[in-house]
């Protein structure tokens, strides 16, 4: 073969792999983004699972029972998304096993010295880390000589695709997201008496909430005990605080009562909203007030410290 | 202290608005119906809305009737929202 023709032969070659080459390279970059777009989006999804599921055992775990604790955790990893949840100690031992080996010391080490959640990605897992940091109700079994008094440890798997991950996330541990909007968006306004907003919009009333087992409450209408007040009627002329305009039991039954006793609003001697029960409960009691409505639980909170 | 308690008042609801479709609507009331605080998840969720929560139970405009009375007679219900 003369050399013209060698020649001839590797420009042939490189002009077919060369864009080739080049577009298989191109074909491997954009795949590459995009799996790094789909695992910058499972990560975050992945984050906001493991930080829900965080709160909630934070939460559980502020009432004090270890049982009710460990049955949440074994509840939420029965959840399809979720691979695994633990409770670690500050040693980085799973708080509910019997074992001595602390397998996730090191990544306690690192919470201690900042207590800032993190994760890694391990295999075909998200592994996620919150602290779990030592709080006010806390303290009265803790101590105060740790700030950091474990962790959750949450992993996610990334195996059958990002997409459907997320798909699948959603629907298992973003209920509360999901009840939330659903309730915004078809109307549950708990500042609004629930008969003001049903007739004027058509609503279709689909359930009442149950406190504490029963579908009502109480209001209350609530005094200082040195205010010399004994009955409704002694009203007349004092200053009197409600909650909201629109609530049911701050406003609208106790303005009935109160009507129904003769006396009208015109009869106080001056009156004010101020927007939340508890706000009313405290300024009764500040005595800024001589007299207030709040719901009764809210009035039987502030009960012990009345005067 | 508690100078007068008032007679039961009717919790607070959901309601749908009127445009959502009847299956819709059914699907919603059974998921509300369906919550207890004995799942984790249930828990969360009722927690989340308010923490006095257990649970929903079905209900009727009749159980705000009274309440509806009070605003008109108190004069905070327009001609139009009755």
């Amino acid at each position: 073969m003369r050399w013209w023709q060698r020649l001839e032969v590797w420009v042939l070659l490189l002009s077919t792999l060369l864009p080739f080459f080049g577009i298989l390279s191109v074909s491997f970059g954009v795949l590459h983004l995009m799996r790094q777009g789909l695992l910058t989006v499972a990560r975050q999804q992945s984050e906001s699972t493991a930080e829900i599921i965080t709160r909630s055992v934070e939460r559980v775990m502020k009432e004090g029972r270890a049982d009710i604790t460990r049955a949440l955790v074994e509840d939420l990893r029965s959840h399809a998304g979720v691979a695994g949840v633990d409770v670690l100690n500050d040693a980085g031992r799973e708080a509910f096993a019997k074992g001595t080996d602390a397998p996730e010391s090191e990544a306690l080490d690192r919470l201690r010295a900042d207590p800032v959640p993190f994760s890694v990605q391990r295999g075909e897992r998200l592994l996620f880390y919150l602290p779990l940091l030592n709080g006010p109700n806390c303290r009265s079994c803790h101590g105060d000589a740790k700030n950091l008094l474990g962790a959750t440890k949450v992993s996610i798997p990334l195996g059958e695709g990002c997409r459907q991950i997320r798909l699948a996330l959603v629907p298992v541990v973003d209920l509360p997201r999901i009840y939330r909007v659903l309730a915004l968006r078809f109307g549950v306004v708990p500042l609004e008496s629930p008969a003001r907003m049903h007739r004027p919009f058509g609503a279709t009333l689909l359930a009442t909430a149950l406190r504490r087992d029963k579908p009502f409450q109480h209001a209350a209408i609530i005094c200082r005990r040195d205010a010399r007040i004994r009955a409704l009627p002694d009203l007349r002329g004092r200053s009197f605080a409600f909650g909201d305009i629109n609530s049911t039991s701050s406003h609208i039954v106790p303005r009935a009562m109160l009507l129904e006793a003769g006396v009208g609003i015109e009869h106080l001697g001056s009156f004010e909203y101020l927007g939340h029960h508890d706000a009313v409960a405290a300024a009764v009691l500040r005595g800024d007030y001589d007299a207030g409505a709040a719901m009764e639980s809210v009035a039987a909170r502030y009960e012990p410290r009345a005067s | 202290m508690t100078l007068v308690q008032s007679p039961p008042i009717p919790e607070f609801n959901i309601c749908a608005a009127p445009d959502l479709p009847n299956d819709v609507q059914e699907v919603l009331r059974g998921a509300l119906l369906a919550l207890t605080r004995d799942g984790a998840a249930g828990a969360v969720v009722l927690e989340t809305l308010y923490t006095d929560y257990t649970g929903f139970a079905l209900t009727t405009d009749a159980d705000y009737a009274r309440i509806r009375e009070m605003m008109q007679r108190l004069g905070l219900l327009g001609e139009t929202a009755v």
